[in-house]
């Protein structure tokens, strides 16, 4: 059963446009003009229960303000919502107390305040008992490993301890839904896998449905099911991501730094970049074993770095459109 | 009653987060010992040319009222320019998503820190009166609960036309000519420069039906020259105002948030 629904959702923002320089403010001034963007355009999609969903796409693609007219925040120009059974426009109230909300770039607890504060006040706000509060408190503390982050004012926590703190603070009224906007953005590797590990055993000890939204391909392979990729306001894919890797995120960059010259001349191998004596490497996992192919690489002379990465969203997305034939150029202009 | 509790708590914690702006406090303290100090100074000089009593009021009673008037006006939140920050910066989206009533939210949040400013302000703005002019003659310790609910009513409609003009930022990229205009109109036909009783007849009889006047002049008239009659008139045309202002800003918000375009992210 499918607990969130949206039908041909689509929103449209009037933008107050403006010709460059002091003339053209003086002339927006007298005759203002607006450009209207079409931020989400006749979006449909079905969450199950349990589910963790990915929602992704590049920067300015319309995740956000999908996930905010979910929500209740922004209103629709076009379309149906329902969530948990409730149409979040019109009860956004009510839906509040069964869904949380995370948006990596902001901050919902008190700047000048410790955690702990927050806590109990958003405890106080979802209408739960002392008792209660302090119990769900203790809990998402221990999960969270935030104990002793608790009394410190929010303005002293580094990035990674304050999105742990958030992630809690989102948690507290149990929830049955989860948004994450963007919950790993701007941490470093070692903070990102964390907080990853956070969201799997959150989904698998409570059953929470998750829908995370990201930019993040590894994000996406570690933690979901299955992804709905969209780009410019459009559904470009809604796949198993079990499907997805294997059609379109086999691509591995390697990125290596010989001590010599060498000659890489491996029929596998599409060298990108050479320059000096480091080399970049695109290649495909489903064709062959990164194992055996990293150490050929380390035969052939002395490294000094190496580094594997997963290619850009930007890069998967293109690649799909390749793949779908919906034109890619589309994609590059953006 | 858990539904109401929640504005108490926000309440309480924002008081927390305000004792941490102490420093602030003390500057903007500063400013008012400052600024009685030079209006001493300009009435003083007036009143010794124009003679004991102008308009009705002695020097004694002219700085009184307006210590009391500017108490009000220094006691007030920054709501206006927390809300567009908030509308800006996209914050809004996660004070949106909650379940309480929007405004009243920035109330209690507000409460702190104007509860907080006043209660320095008070202290500060009677031991200014006492120690530059001396207590006022005909004075009752009995009217001051009086006195005080009035400039509370004052300090209230203060905040509830700021967040109805601060509410214009769901559709406005830039607002804050509203602020200015309606600090302008305080200072001015609220009575704050000098007493309406001041006025031309005209500009009186229009300036004691405006809002404006019930926020600094009502109270600051009734810490100086109380009777009963006056009060009644008074408070009850304030709350009549605070009413009013209530429903303007629960209107412009429920209309706002249909217009709302929340920004980043």
């Amino acid at each position: 059963m499918s607990i969130i629904s949206a039908k041909n959702l689509s929103k449209t923002f009037q933008v107050k446009t403006k010709e460059q320089g002091l003339k053209g403010s003086l002339k927006a001034m007298v005759s203002p003009q607006y450009k209207e963007i079409q931020a989400v355009k006749n979006i449909s999609l079905e969450v199950a229960r349990g589910e963790v969903l990915a929602f992704i796409g590049p920067n300015g693609a319309g995740k956000s303000t999908t996930i905010k007219m979910l929500t209740g925040i922004l209103h629709p120009t076009a379309g149906e919502i329902n969530v948990l059974g409730l149409n979040p426009t019109t009860d956004r109230r009510k839906l509040s107390y069964k869904i949380g909300t995370v948006f990596g770039q902001k901050s919902q607890l008190w700047f000048h305040l410790p955690p702990l504060d927050s806590f109990n006040l958003l405890g106080r706000i979802y209408e739960m008992e002392e008792e209660e509060i302090k119990k769900r408190i203790s809990y998402l503390t221990e999960l969270f490993e935030i104990e002793d982050l608790l009394e410190t004012p929010v303005r002293k926590l580094s990035l990674g301890q304050r999105i742990r703190c958030e992630i809690a603070a989102s948690l507290l009224h149990k929830p049955e839904i989860i948004f994450l906007d963007e919950p790993t953005i701007g941490l470093d590797v070692v903070v990102k896998q964390k907080i990853r590990d956070l969201i799997k055993t959150l989904s698998q000890e409570s059953q929470t449905t998750i829908f995370l939204t990201s930019h993040d391909a590894g994000d996406i392979e570690q933690l979901c099911r299955r992804a709905i990729i969209i780009n410019h306001g459009q559904i470009v894919l809604n796949e198993s991501v079990k499907n997805l890797k294997y059609n379109y995120m086999n691509q591995k960059v390697i990125d290596i730094k010989y001590a010599e010259s060498v000659t890489i001349d491996h029929p596998e191998l599409k060298v990108l970049k050479s320059k000096g004596y480091a080399v970049k490497i695109e290649i495909d996992s489903s064709k062959c074993d990164i194992d055996n192919t990293i150490s050929d690489l380390m035969k052939l002379g002395k490294v000094v770095d190496i580094t594997i990465s997963d290619p850009p969203l930007e890069e998967i997305i293109s690649g799909i459109y390749q793949e779908k034939d919906i034109g890619g150029g589309y994609l590059e202009k953006a | 009653m858990k539904r109401l509790s929640k504005y108490f708590h926000i309440f309480k914690v924002s008081i927390s987060n305000n004792l941490v702006y102490v420093l602030n406090f003390i500057t903007r303290n500063l400013f008012f010992l400052f600024i009685v100090y030079v209006m001493l100074l300009l009435w003083s000089n007036i009143y010794g040319q124009k003679g004991e009593v102008i308009s009705g009021y002695s020097l004694r009673q002219m700085i009184w009222y307006l210590i009391v008037g500017e108490m009000v006006v220094l006691s007030k939140s920054n709501v206006f320019s927390e809300v567009a920050e908030d509308v800006k910066k996209g914050q809004i989206a996660y004070l949106l998503n909650k379940p309480y009533n929007y405004i009243l939210y920035c109330f209690s949040n507000s409460l702190g820190e104007m509860g907080t400013r006043l209660l320095t302000n008070l202290f500060l703005g009677g031991l200014m009166g006492l120690l530059y002019v001396g207590p006022l003659q005909d004075f009752s310790l009995i009217h001051l609960p009086f006195i005080l609910a009035s400039i509370l009513l004052g300090i209230f409609i203060n905040f509830f036309i700021f967040i109805s003009l601060a509410l214009t930022a769901f559709w406005l990229e830039e607002n804050s000519a509203f602020m200015w205009i309606y600090t302008k109109l305080v200072f001015t036909l609220g009575g704050m420069l000098i007493p309406l009783e001041m006025f031309p007849d005209w500009l009186e009889k229009v300036a004691r039906y405006l809002p404006f006047a019930y926020v600094t002049y009502g109270p600051a008239k009734l810490a100086v020259d109380f009777n009963w009659g006056n009060y009644i008139n008074t408070v009850f045309l304030q709350v009549g105002y605070l009413l009013i202002f209530i429903l303007i800003s629960l209107g412009v918000f429920r209309k706002g948030v249909r217009a709302l375009n929340v920004n980043g992210g």
